[in-house]
């Protein structure tokens, strides 16, 4: 709904101070609600759990075990993606152990009482990847502040930085494409919104510029610009030069932009 | 030319018999006439999707056009044609029926369904002759045997095989061409068609195939070479029956939203002066006065009084449920939708300009959005289907077409090239491309199958509701979605016809609002206006997630404008929109604003019209109020330059005005 999608609302409301709570089975509603204060996302955020069992979960709490879920394999398996388990059975991986075990079964398939294994917690990358997945969005830092380092080693500045520099400066930025926009007023300039861990770029792109590197403006996901600061007052624009497609760096992060006429 | 037969074309196929025809319909009513044709019928598959089209191309180059459908009817294929208004309706009803029985794109219908039609048959022979005792029986008198030679290896054989057959039952012969395009050239993308409806390459469709090129409108002379002299003359009595056009076409409002003791006109003066009483409690001002008498008159003149009525329930019915809605656009124009409470615009506080909404001369209906709380619209679609009933309430299509990038892909598997290859070809389009670069034969297929329509899909919104049987307008069909039924028509259509829809519009922002209040537990009411804290923040445009103020564009004005009012906000949002944009009206206003320029006006008149914006026409009603004051136009004329203004980068013609705002 809206121009934005719910990653970039969520991380407004956090530089506004907004405590930002994540779905869980124990706590969240079908929608998101407020809970003294903070936002607690709602079990719709949950990417394949279906509306009914959503609906269902959230009248049923509170739960003791992921047994008393009573849901089929599907949904556990998107609650257990979605790390919304983390109040029954722990981090994701031991969600996934607990999820696969407790899907409901034959009614002949009698329980088994087994031990947990101990699994280690995923890397910090790795959740940010399920996070995407899954919600489409992360409550942990943003994927750019983990490729940092090397985005400083290729000369990449930060958005916050970049906003810094007077008018007519050069600056070379990256950034995961959020938005691309070609509004028929504008005589064939697309409109780039990239995001990194400091906010936002608005980069302009020309027309010759637009055909010359159509295949990085269409396909990259993560956008190197290399460009000229255009400032009026407290609007900064970053006129693009050259662009670069560091999709690559991402791996397999899911991440979508929303294309507009 | 007085060598060449008279022909009538009564067998066409247009692209909306999707991925059998392979002309818009607009095509084959030009060429038809162009080829110096009587008349054509367009006979789409058991579709009357690309009648109007067909039916405003045919008024343009003036040649007489037939409506009518192609059947298959239990192994027998028929051809039915309007000769007036109640066979027009049959059609349309029979396409209906056979639509609703079966699932989305496919029909079903029996030898039972048709009889009851009163339309003209033709009937295209094939293996099964058992139609013909049935035909004779049902059909006396208006049934005929379709004779379609299309130069076969065998064409002598078959004319004298249905001679006999004309004589064993009595039908008599037509000549027809069971058209499929405008011209021979289309031909490979015929096939290219073909194979996208089997899904296997060209190469390998083989005999589904046409062997050669005379599905196409053929030149007059050949057709006298092929068909005897009789034959073709069979075409112009047919013709001559169909007598029936669109523009029979009377669309009539739901009746029941008038009490008997009353007219339409003196409900909706009734609803409207109580409403004034609600809105104005302290007795209504004269200027206001004087435009609902104005109003009320030109609704009156126009009959438009059960559209207004018909949207007044609706958002009654919302209202009642605590469904937020809110009509907008140019409705707010009007002091009858404010008193209906179809809009929250206080005539009083601004300049309205009801022919901004609805015009005398512009002799179209007027377009009511009102738009409802996303997640409960459903509710409104539902009470609309329960008041007025399936038979009489549909969703406008939307007619799908091919994109540049489905239409390479589609062609590209046509043509059999490798799947990889068409994935990255097709990727290589961007969502803004139109025109494809004719590269090479695949390209120039898909370049040609842009465009062509590919299904129907429901309009999000847009309901056409009516009197009697909707049917009998115009062929109502099931779409995707259980439960839900489209005419065959998309809303340009509609528009063309004058005929009326109501749009119950979703949207999210107006449920976004209900839960927040309830979260932080307020009423709407209780929301302070003019909070400077607030437009603090839109100035700095710390405005991601609040609704019209917050796409990049509008973020990247908000601090060179700096609003400090909601007035401010009404101009913040129309500035950036493409007249002001393109007009150049956008640094003017700004530098004005930050008073690095005087605000002139020519005359007192002018200021009277653009003072709130320092002298800069922002609005169009403002592009309509200085063509009145200064130009001296009529309120119609000047919504006449409204709209071609609006429609000048595509269509031009703003000359003939400019003597009179000379």
């Amino acid at each position: 709904m809206g121009f934005y999608a719910p990653a970039q609302l969520v991380q407004d409301a956090r530089r506004h101070g907004v405590e930002v709570r994540p779905p869980d089975v124990n706590a969240s509603e079908w929608d998101c609600t407020l809970e003294a204060g903070a936002l607690r996302l709602g079990l719709r955020m949950v990417g394949g759990l279906s509306e009914t069992a959503g609906k269902k979960l959230a009248a049923g709490r509170p739960y003791m075990s992921v047994f008393d879920l009573a849901l089929n394999r599907k949904d556990l398996r998107a609650l257990a993606s979605a790390g919304a388990l983390q109040s029954l059975a722990g981090h994701r991986r031991m969600a996934h152990w607990a999820a696969a075990g407790a899907a409901r079964r034959a009614p002949l398939d009698a329980p088994v009482l087994e031990t947990l294994p101990v699994l280690a917690p995923a890397s910090e990358g790795a959740e940010i990847v399920a996070d995407y997945a899954s919600l489409g969005l992360t409550l942990g830092r943003h994927p750019l502040a983990l490729l940092r380092s090397r985005l400083d080693k290729l000369g990449l500045l930060q958005s916050e930085k970049m906003h810094q520099l007077p008018h007519g400066s050069t600056a070379r930025v990256a950034g995961l494409v959020t938005c691309r926009q070609r509004p028929d007023t504008a005589s064939g300039v697309v409109f780039v919104t990239l995001e990194d861990e400091t906010g936002n770029i608005n980069v302009v792109v020309w027309n010759r510029l637009v055909e010359r590197q159509r295949g990085e403006l269409l396909g990259a996901r993560l956008l190197g610009v290399h460009g000229s600061i255009e400032r009026d007052g407290d609007v900064v624009h970053l006129v693009a030069r050259r662009l670069v497609d560091y999709s690559a760096l991402l791996g397999p992060l899911e991440t979508a932009s929303r294309d507009f006429h | 030319m007085a060598f060449l037969p008279d022909y009538a074309e009564l067998h066409a196929l247009s692209n909306f018999s999707f991925l059998r025809g392979a002309s818009h319909p607009e095509e084959l009513v030009t060429r038809a006439h162009a080829l110096g044709y009587q008349a054509l019928a367009l006979t789409d598959e058991c579709s009357l999707a690309g009648s109007v089209r067909a039916h405003f191309a045919a008024k343009e180059c003036g040649l007489k056009l037939i409506h009518g459908t192609e059947l298959i009817v239990e192994n027998t294929k028929l051809v039915l044609l309007a000769t007036d208004r109640t066979s027009y309706g049959a059609i349309s009803s029979l396409i209906t029926t056979g639509r609703r029985r079966s699932k989305k794109g496919t029909y079903a219908l029996t030898r039972a369904d048709v009889e009851k039609t009163n339309a003209l048959a033709l009937w295209v022979p094939g293996e099964d002759l058992s139609a013909a005792p049935w035909l004779a029986e049902h059909f006396a008198g208006r049934a005929w045997i379709a004779v379609e030679l299309h130069c076969g290896p065998n064409d002598r054989a078959k004319l004298n095989g249905l001679q006999q057959l004309s004589k064993q039952t009595g039908l008599p012969l037509v000549a027809a061409g069971d058209v499929r395009m405008h011209l021979r050239s289309r031909k490979r993308l015929h096939d290219v068609l073909t194979a996208i409806r089997l899904g296997k390459p060209v190469a390998q469709c083989g005999q589904a195939l046409q062997p050669n090129a005379e599905r196409s409108l053929r030149l007059r002379m050949r057709l006298a070479q092929l068909y005897p002299g009789e034959l073709l003359e069979e075409t112009l009595r047919i013709a001559e029956r169909c007598r029936f056009s669109l523009d029979e076409l009377r669309y009539e409002y739901p009746a029941e939203l008038v009490p008997p003791e009353h007219s339409p006109a003196s409900w909706l003066k009734k609803l409207t002066e109580d409403g004034l009483r609600r809105r104005f409690p302290g007795g209504v001002e004269l200027k206001v006065r004087e435009m609902v008498e104005h109003e009320l008159a030109l609704i009156a003149e126009l009959g438009y009084e059960p559209f207004f009525l018909t949207v007044e329930d609706l958002v009654r019915y919302a209202r009642s449920k605590d469904i937020l809605c809110q009509g907008r656009g140019s409705a707010a124009n009007s002091v009858v939708c404010y008193a209906l409470g179809i809009t929250e615009v206080d005539p009083a506080r601004m300049n309205v300009l009801f022919e901004r909404f609805v015009s005398r001369e512009r002799n179209e209906p007027p377009d009511i959005d009102v738009d409802f709380e996303h997640q409960r619209r459903e509710e409104v679609i539902q009470y609309v289907y329960q008041k007025y009933g399936r038979h009489r309430a549909a969703l406008a299509a939307t007619v799908i077409c091919y994109r540049p990038k489905s239409a390479v892909r589609d062609a590209g598997k046509a043509l059999g090239v490798p799947a990889d290859e068409v994935d990255r070809v097709a990727k290589g389009f961007a969502f803004w491309d139109q025109a494809i670069p004719p590269a090479n034969t695949w390209l120039q297929f898909a370049q040609q199958l842009r465009g062509f329509p590919r299904h129907l899909s429901q309009h999000p919104g847009g309901f056409v509701i009516s009197r009697g049987p909707l049917a009998e307008l115009v062929p109502i069909e099931n779409a995707a979605m259980p439960e839900r039924t489209v005419i065959q028509w998309d809303k340009d259509d509609l528009e063309a016809l004058g005929l009326l829809k109501v749009d119950v519009l979703g949207l999210g922002m107006l449920s976004a609002i209900r839960r927040a209040l309830a979260l932080v537990g307020r009423q709407m009411h209780e929301v302070p206006p003019e909070d400077p804290r607030v437009y603090a923040m839109i100035q700095k445009a710390d405005t991601i997630g609040v609704f019209q103020i917050e796409s990049r564009a509008q973020m990247s004005m908000l601090p060179r404008l700096k609003p400090e009012n909601f007035y401010d906000l009404v101009i913040e949002v129309a500035i950036v929109r493409p007249g002001p944009i393109q007009g150049g009206m956008v640094h003017p206003y700004l530098r004005r604003r930050r008073q690095e320029e005087p605000a002139t006006y020519p005359s007192a008149a002018v200021e009277q019209v653009l003072g709130r914006t320092l002298g800069v026409p922002i609005f169009q009603e403002q592009v309509m109020q200085l063509a009145m004051v200064a130009a001296g136009f009529t309120p119609g004329e000047a919504d006449r330059l409204r709209r071609s203004m609006a429609a000048w980068k595509k269509r031009g013609g703003l000359e003939h005005f400019e003597d009179k705002l000379k």
